[in-house]
This record gives C-alpha cells, structure tokens and sequence, in this order.
C-alpha cells in the first residue's frame, strides 16, 4: 500500500540488472511512486530530473560506476533525494556518500546490498522538512583581522561535562563573527585566509574576555569556572604564549588545534610543559585529524586528549567510530590524560561513550554554544536540577550510586 | 533426483497458490521471480561456460574474468532483493574474491563450487517447495 508521505514527482531506479531494476520498480509503484527504470542505455534521464525528484542509484553499474552518476547530477545541479545502494562494504558505501555531499547532492540513505526492503522503507518514510527558503543575501567580504579591528569578535560558552556525574567541569570559549547588523554567525568564513598573526590575535582577544566572563560568573553568584581556548599549534612558543596568558582571569585550558604543525617543536615541547608545571591545561584537540595525531599526543604532555567530532558523532552505531573512540579514552588512560569527546549530538552516542569510560563530554546533546546570558542561565537550571531530561539524570543518578 | 537447471522450471511454481493473489502487485512480484529462476539457470550456464574457458585459473584472463564479475554481480544483487540470502551470500563472497577485494585467502574456485552448489540446492527447492517460494513473495509493508 502506498503510505501517507509526501512523494518525488518522480522517482528512478537507476541499476543495471534487468529484473532488480524491475523488482524496485514493482515495489515502488505500489507504494505511490512514479517510477521512470532506468538502465545503463538511459542514463540520459539523469539530465532531466527536478528539485521534487528522487534517484535510486545502484553504485555498480557494469561498465560504468554510480560515481559517475553522481558527477553528472551534479554537473546538473541536481536538488532532490539520493539513496545510493551498493553490494560493496560500508566503507565504501560510506566515502560514495560523502563523496556525493562535498557534490552538493542530497544523499538521504545509503543501503548495503542484499537490499533490505524494510530499510529503503524507512528511508523512504523518513519525513522531510521541508527546504529553508533563505532570501538572496549580498555575501560581506571581511578577513579575520577586519572583524578584530572592528570589535566584531564575540564569543559563545559551550560547557564541558563530567561524562558520570554531569557536573560542569569547564567551559569552552567558542568565536562568532558578529555582523555588522548584530546577527551572530560561525567564525569559520574568516579562518582560511586569516594570517598566523591574526590567529594569535584572536587566541590572545579569547585569553582577555575571560576577564568579563569571570564577572559575569561571580555577579551571578556561579563562581568562576575552568574556561577552554583553541590557540594554533604556532601559539606555543614562549614568546606569545605567556605573556598573553598573563592576561587570562580564569584557569585556562589550552585547546591546540590541529591545523598547522608546530613551528619549531622543541620550542613547542619546553613551552608546553613549562605552562603546564605554571598551572595551565594542556589539551590535543580535534583529535583523530590532520596534525591532532598519536605523536603528537605521544611526545608532549597534554593533560587532555579532545576527540575530534567526526568520530563522536554516531559512535553507538558506527563500528569504526566506535573503536576509534575506544582507542582515543585508552591512549588517554595510558597517558593519564582527560578524555573528552566534542560533539555529542544523541543519548545513544552519549551512553556509549560513558560506557567506554570517556571522562568528559560536550555537544548539543547537552548545550549548544550558548551567549553570556544563557550560559548563566543554563548553568543555574543544570545545577538546580531542572536539567538535564530525565533519561539522562537517571543516568547520572545511577552514577553517582555506583560512585559512591 | 540430480537436478540440474533444465529440471528447474518456473512453472513448477504452484498456479493454483499464484491465483489467490489478489493484486497486481503480487502477480507481478511472482512473475518477476519465476524470471529471476530462469535467470538463474542463464547465470550457471554462463559461470560454467566461462569455468571452463579459465581452465582452472580464473584470474588469469581479465576479459573473462570481467564478464564473470558482471554476472556473479548481477545474481548477488537479485538473489538479495527475492529473497534468496543464501545464494545471494555466496556470489557476493565469490565477487569480492574475484575482484580481490577480501584479500588473497579466498580460492575463487572453492568459492565457484559454493555458488554451484547454492544454485543447485535452490533448484532443488523449485521442484519440491514451489508453493513455498509464492508465499514468500507478499512483502511485508
């Protein structure tokens, strides 16, 4: 029976076997679709396809392969559903996907053959939000350093759990790009060209508005907290890092990034270990990518080992992540670090990681980056029990029992 | 009985259970697997005819050994979506030896003898559990 979803104006089986093309075309059709099969001789089809249009695409296609498929609909600019099908493993099913994403195409499901019917239902029927209409927007062209020039540089404050009990550890100081109608947006636009001086100028504006953090904090009657602070791997060297942490109103943690190598790594090696014996955090962020690696966690003192989100994010039911993060809190324990894990999004991946021993855990599951005022807010709710939702304050309870 | 794929016939499938049927749908989905046990039968005949042109090697010769993925690709993928996980399984398992994609411990011929036995079984089955096979094909949802 056809079910009560909102359905493609048309929808192609794009596989290259006669009767499994027919096969999904069958099912489709009695599920509501307008099918249009096509075949290796009809890929023509893919050039005339809407925004309301659906493709089913098969990866292998004898001669050619589904990766072509997905050039040519973007080629198109195709703006409809994709479900992609394959015989071959996840992780390969899993790059085509994300392959077919950095195409700009919509990618809502990627099935493992044998196909099961029940999981391209689910695809099917998964409800779909309907598309944001943004108004056409002149893009402004600023740099890094115009927005620091122009005190248009503010920061949000995620906070950082313990991974048991949900006590507030630490805050991470997170940059927004302030427009210049007041609208706060991702700092990230700006980073690419930003220079390294730029860089440490915006690490050393963080290490100030601690100062006006810690006010807020102690006004509200909340006491200071631990803050967190990304700086480039380029930051640590002695002659920028201590004289802005002279600065800092709040115990910093150093969150080293993992875009650039360091500069000069023996430099880097005596700074690092000097700041931690004055009493500051050392923390290898973004871990698992480019220069966030097992060296460099291996041969410099970091007091904490931050999981890059890429891994964290679908941890309970991603075998790889999974065990990537079950190395990332090993290599931790065995350091005597902190393992933290960025990005925890769902309850499932949040349980998961508290099983496998994470020590502490942020993400939107928890908080988004939140403004001043709603991080004190937030924090006051958190700590008088009117957060977290219940599953999770069993959860902690539960904890603390057997902590205790 | 040796069954072989000329024993194997489609209609062999029960009638009297296919015109209980009611939709097309259903109709459709038994037409569509009576052809997926003809293709079948047209897979082996091909597989076989390419064993023995490989003479005992079959990653020797890349053009044959192309035209063998294509069909082993191809019986993996319909088995899988009739229903047939056991065939399915083995042909996927004999592609991604050839392709040499699960490393070198996998014998394709080993691997060619599992399929045959797989199709030989399901042959098997065509002629004894006909009936079966139409009830199997109502999809569920």
């Amino acid at each position: 029976m056809a079910k009560a979803t909102t359905l493609p104006e048309k929808t192609l089986v794009v596989e290259d076997h006669e009767l499994v093309r027919s096969f999904l075309a069958s099912w489709l059709t009695e599920r509501g679709h307008n099918v249009r099969p096509c075949g290796q001789e009809d890929l023509d089809q893919l050039d005339h396809l809407g925004r309301h249009d659906l493709v089913i695409l098969d990866l292998c296609l004898g001669d050619s392969d589904g990766l072509e498929v997905l050039q040519r609909l973007a080629s198109h600019k195709f703006a409809g559903d994709i479900v992609l099908i394959s015989a071959f493993s996840d992780s390969v099913i899993e790059t085509a996907r994300n392959i077919g994403m950095d195409f700009g195409l919509k990618i809502v499901g990627a099935l493992r053959k044998p196909l099961m019917l029940e999981q391209l239902d689910a695809v099917l029927d998964t409800p779909k939000r309907p598309r944001p209409h943004y108004p056409h927007k002149p893009v402004e062209v600023i740099t890094l350093a115009m927005a620091l020039a122009s005190r248009r540089i503010a920061f949000h404050y995620q906070p950082i759990l313990d991974a048991r009990t949900l006590d507030i550890l630490s805050i991470e100081m997170l940059a927004r790009l302030v427009s210049p109608s007041g609208l706060v947006g991702s700092v990230y636009p700006v980073l690419p060209g930003a220079s390294t001086e730029d860089l440490h100028n915006l690490a050393r504006c963080a290490i100030s508005a601690t100062d006006d953090l810690r006010k807020v904090l102690i006004a509200s009657g909340l006491g200071p907290l631990p803050v967190s602070i990304n700086v480039p791997s380029s930051f640590v060297r002695r002659c920028h890092l201590f004289s802005a942490l002279e600065e800092a109103a709040l115990p910093v943690t150093l969150e080293i990034t993992e875009q650039d190598p360091f500069e000069d790594f023996n430099e880097a090696r005596l700074t690092a270990t000097s700041a931690i014996l004055k009493g500051v955090r050392l923390s290898l962020d973004d871990f698992g990518v480019a220069n966030s690696n097992v060296d460099r966690f291996m041969r410099m003192p970091f007091n904490e080992l931050k999981v890059d989100r890429s891994f964290v994010s679908g941890c309970a039911d991603d075998p790889f992540r999974a065990a990537v993060c079950r190395s990332a809190a090993e290599l931790a324990r065995l350091r005597g670090a902190v393992s933290v894990a960025e990005g925890v999004e769902t309850e499932a991946d949040f349980d998961y990681l508290r099983s496998i021993g994470f020590d502490r855990v942020q993400g939107y599951f928890f908080s988004r980056p939140l403004p001043t005022a709603a991080l004190v807010s937030w924090i006051s709710s958190h700590r008088g029990l009117a957060w977290p939702p219940a599953a999770v304050a069993r959860g902690a309870a539960a904890a603390r029992e057997i902590a205790l | 009985m040796t069954v072989t794929p000329e024993t194997a016939r489609p209609e062999l499938l029960s009638p009297e259970t296919a015109a209980d049927m009611e939709t097309s749908f259903q109709k459709k989905m038994v037409e569509l697997r009576a052809r997926f046990i003809l293709r079948t039968q047209a897979d082996a005949t091909t597989i076989r005819t390419l064993r023995e042109q490989m003479a005992g090697n079959p990653l020797a010769d890349p053009e044959l050994l192309k035209q063998l993925i294509r069909t082993v690709h191809g019986l993996a993928g319909a088995a899988g979506v009739f229903g047939f996980a056991q065939i399915s399984n083995a042909a996927h398992k004999l592609e991604m030896s050839l392709r040499r994609i699960d490393g070198v411990d996998d014998d394709p011929n080993s691997l060619l003898d599992a399929l045959e036995t797989e199709l030989n079984l399901f042959w098997l089955k065509s002629v004894s559990e006909g009936e079966t096979w139409v009830v199997d094909t109502r999809i569920s949802g």
